[in-house]
């Protein structure tokens, strides 16, 4: 592991009943940056990603979160330090917009003051009115459910951040803006995000890190502005060609 | 604010239901009531009030649980002491209780009756055999007096009573020996005697004493071959009551003849008289005398004590059904062989007939509320966890993942996610099992836990509409006000939106796939 690195693939080994995802993947992801991980559908990035917070579980190899394997018990403790968005948001539709923000804060028992005062922060940050607390998920634009998601991810103040397509389902116009939200968001969080997504132009927009994969194997990784200019391999070269 | 305002109603009803828990409490030495039994129609009520008076009247203290559902819970209740007498006949000891072919006398049924501690006691005076009756007029028309003469008319429809057509002496001896067709349908007595009246049926069984001969006009054909045994009516009671109290029900003993219990019958069927007071009649003709200040002449009138254990009954089969159910449920919804063989069980019980289920429990039970609450609580089941099993085993699997990568443990999972998700679902199971409760309980009454059942099963025996409404209307009512209770428990618990029968708004609950 590297001195900087949060997110350690150690001979990392995944096969879903006689089909191997992946083998023998080494991997270090360093910190305080965003990492996309970008590649085609069944590429293997999703099931990276889920490894990390042992959703998944390796069938090889060891993966290890800031110099620790990913524990067998008090998973949810571990878990609860990652936030995790994916693509539509994932809202609890029978929780109001306080409510699926604030219900891990719930669960940890944090003083109702903390608890609305990280969500008027959250909300804030995100460009959404406060107010929509009682809302339900589906009285919400798709935009604004993809916000109140980020909030919920990033309620307890997470060191890791783990984002599975989550801005894939957002029209052209707000995802600008949602991206330039999402980007002094991490800052001011000091977050280490872990970005899945399959719109390479996204991954270059918002990523310091590049993770290229295909077929169950890392094609190439290192910054994002290093992929670009000196792509290694003729596969990363076509896609880059193809899509900026 | 809202589960503070559940909680109030939760244990409201929890107090209400457990309030008056009498009939829970067991019997059994000297000093406590002798308890008085019957069975389920006009002549065994009535036999039974005249005992019961006939306690009275020697300063005995009597509990009445009148219209059991038949032979075998009466019998079986006596030999588990959960009541002292009942009135018999010895026809049905031999054949039904003792299962004997051949015809016995009072001293050889005690002979064989000693070992279960349950003795007859001297007869009443009258043969209450049965008898095969068609309408007058076409009695007439087809110069019809004998059953040997139905073999000539394969065209007549027969409908007998349930026990009639199993008893070896009833149906099957019948068709054996006069050579009849084609297995009858089997009817309740008095719906058949009204099909009869209306000419839906022609042929039925019925008894040698019922007071509907006279009444609908009907002609019994005479047993011309002798199959049907002698059916004498005795008080049948456990042998270790007291002498003074054997002394007081044998009080009527040889005073009944068959014209004086069809005229007693009538009395009470045709004159709609209360049984209280057909029985005191008797008794002063034959100078014993009851103590006449509770004598009613009101046939029903226990309207709040019927509701209370209707909701009693159903209140606490549905709250045991709720819970484990739940419980159930969700402990079984993940593996699908297993919460498949749930509810394949659960559904094995509704497809028990009620009345096969209330039997099955007495053995288990005994009679009263206790099998009536288990027999309820086994139908409840179904809905539950079918209900709640589907949908917390259907929830959305991305609302699933990402309650767990969110670092939500099992419990809080189901707590905070996939109950809440369900709870529509589970409302509904609820509700189907509440208003099913509630109809099926009415026949709780078979088994002597009373209820709404209660004047529908007197009613029946002594084809009184006015008694079936009694408890058919506040049933219905109930069945109503449930629903709308649940309505509001729903409205409190679960978000508008989500509402199975809600506001329509569901089509507008943003996609989350």
């Amino acid at each position: 592991m590297t001195s900087d690195s949060v997110v350690s693939f150690k001979n990392v080994g995944k096969h879903f009943d006689d089909n191997w995802v992946f083998r023998n993947l080494s991997l270090d992801l360093p910190s305080s940056q965003v990492v996309a991980i970008v590649g085609e559908s069944g590429s293997g990035k999703t099931t990276l990603l889920q490894l990390i917070n042992g959703i998944l579980r390796a069938n090889e190899g060891t993966v290890e979160v800031m110099g620790n394997p990913v524990p067998e018990s008090g998973i949810e403790q571990f878990r609860r330090g990652m936030g995790y968005a994916v693509q539509g948001g994932g809202l609890f539709p029978h929780l109001t917009v306080f409510r699926n923000v604030t219900l891990l804060a719930e669960l940890e028992r944090w003083e109702k003051e903390r608890s609305n005062l990280r969500y008027m922060e959250l909300l804030t940050m995100v460009g959404l009115d406060p107010n929509l607390k009682d809302r339900y998920p589906y009285q919400l634009s798709g935009g604004q459910q993809h916000r109140v998601s980020l909030c919920r991810a990033l309620m307890l103040q997470p060191k890791i951040l783990l984002l599975d397509e989550p801005f894939s389902a957002i029209d052209p116009m707000s995802r600008g803006e949602i991206h330039k939200q999402f980007t002094e968001l991490r800052e001011k969080e000091q977050v280490s995000a872990f970005l899945v997504t399959h719109d390479l132009r996204e991954a270059v927009a918002l990523s310091q890190y590049l993770v290229v994969m295909a077929n169950g194997d890392v094609v190439q990784h290192g910054s994002t502005q290093d992929v670009i200019d000196q792509p290694e391999k003729d596969y990363v070269a076509r896609l880059l060609e193809t899509y900026l | 604010m809202k589960s503070s305002s559940f909680k109030c109603v939760l244990l409201l009803s929890l107090a209400l239901l457990l309030a008056p828990p009498t009939a829970l409490a067991s019997e059994g030495t000297e000093s406590d009531p002798i308890i008085v039994a019957s069975k389920r129609f006009p002549e065994n009520y009535l036999l039974a009030e005249i005992i019961a008076q006939m306690l009275e009247a020697e300063g005995f203290v009597v509990t009445r649980k009148f219209g059991f559902g038949g032979t075998a819970v009466c019998n079986e209740a006596l030999r588990r002491d959960e009541i002292d007498v009942y009135p018999e006949y010895t026809g049905t000891i031999q054949a039904v209780i003792l299962a004997l072919d051949h015809p016995l006398t009072l001293e050889e049924i005690n002979e064989r009756l000693a070992s279960r501690n349950i003795e007859g006691l001297p007869m009443f005076g009258f043969n209450n055999t049965y008898a095969m009756s068609v309408r007058r007029s076409m009695a007439e028309e087809l110069n019809l007096s004998k059953v040997s003469q139905l073999v000539d008319h394969p065209d007549l429809k027969f409908a007998v009573t349930h026990e009639f057509l199993e008893r070896e002496d009833g149906w099957p001896k019948l068709q054996e020996v006069y050579g009849l067709g084609s297995l009858p349908e089997g009817m309740e007595h008095a719906l058949a005697l009204r099909a009869i009246a209306n000419g839906n049926i022609d042929v039925t069984d019925g008894y040698s004493t019922d007071a509907e001969i006279i009444e609908y006009d009907l002609v019994v054909l005479e047993d011309d071959r002798n199959v049907f045994p002698i059916y004498m009516a005795i008080p049948l009671i456990r042998s270790d009551l007291s002498d003074p109290v054997k002394d007081a029900i044998a009080g009527a003993a040889g005073r009944i003849d068959e014209a004086t219990m069809l005229y007693l019958n009538g009395q009470v069927v045709t004159e709609k008289r209360s049984f209280a007071s057909v029985a005191d009649e008797f008794l002063a003709s034959v100078e014993i005398d009851p103590l006449s200040d509770n004598i009613s002449s009101q046939r029903g009138g226990k309207l709040l004590e019927n509701v209370v254990r209707h909701l009693q009954l159903t209140g606490i089969a549905l709250l045991a059904a709720t819970v484990i159910g739940l419980l159930v449920s969700v402990a079984v919804y993940r593996v699908t062989w297993l919460s498949r063989s749930v509810v394949y069980v659960c559904g094995l019980m509704q497809t028990i007939p009620s009345i096969a289920l209330l039997a099955l429990m007495i053995p288990l039970l005994g009679i009263g509320m206790k099998p009536a609450i288990a027999a309820l609580f086994l139908y409840s089941l179904l809905p539950i966890v079918r209900n709640t099993v589907i949908s917390l085993s259907t929830t959305d699997p991305l609302l699933v993942r990402i309650a767990e990568a969110m670092g939500m443990s099992q419990i809080e999972r189901l707590r905070y996610v996939l109950v809440p998700l369900a709870m529509p679902s589970i409302f509904a199971g609820i509700r189907t099992s509440a208003v099913i409760c509630i109809g099926t309980a009415t026949l709780a009454a078979f088994i002597g836990a009373g209820g709404l059942g209660d004047p529908i099963v007197t009613g029946l025996a002594l084809d009184d509409t006015g008694l079936i409404l009694e408890g058919a209307i506040p049933a219905a009512l109930l069945a109503i006000a449930t629903e709308l209770v649940f309505e509001g428990l729903e409205r409190l618990m679960v978000p508008g939106h989500l509402k199975v029968f809600g506001s329509g708004k569901s089509d507008q609950v943003a996609d989350t796939t």
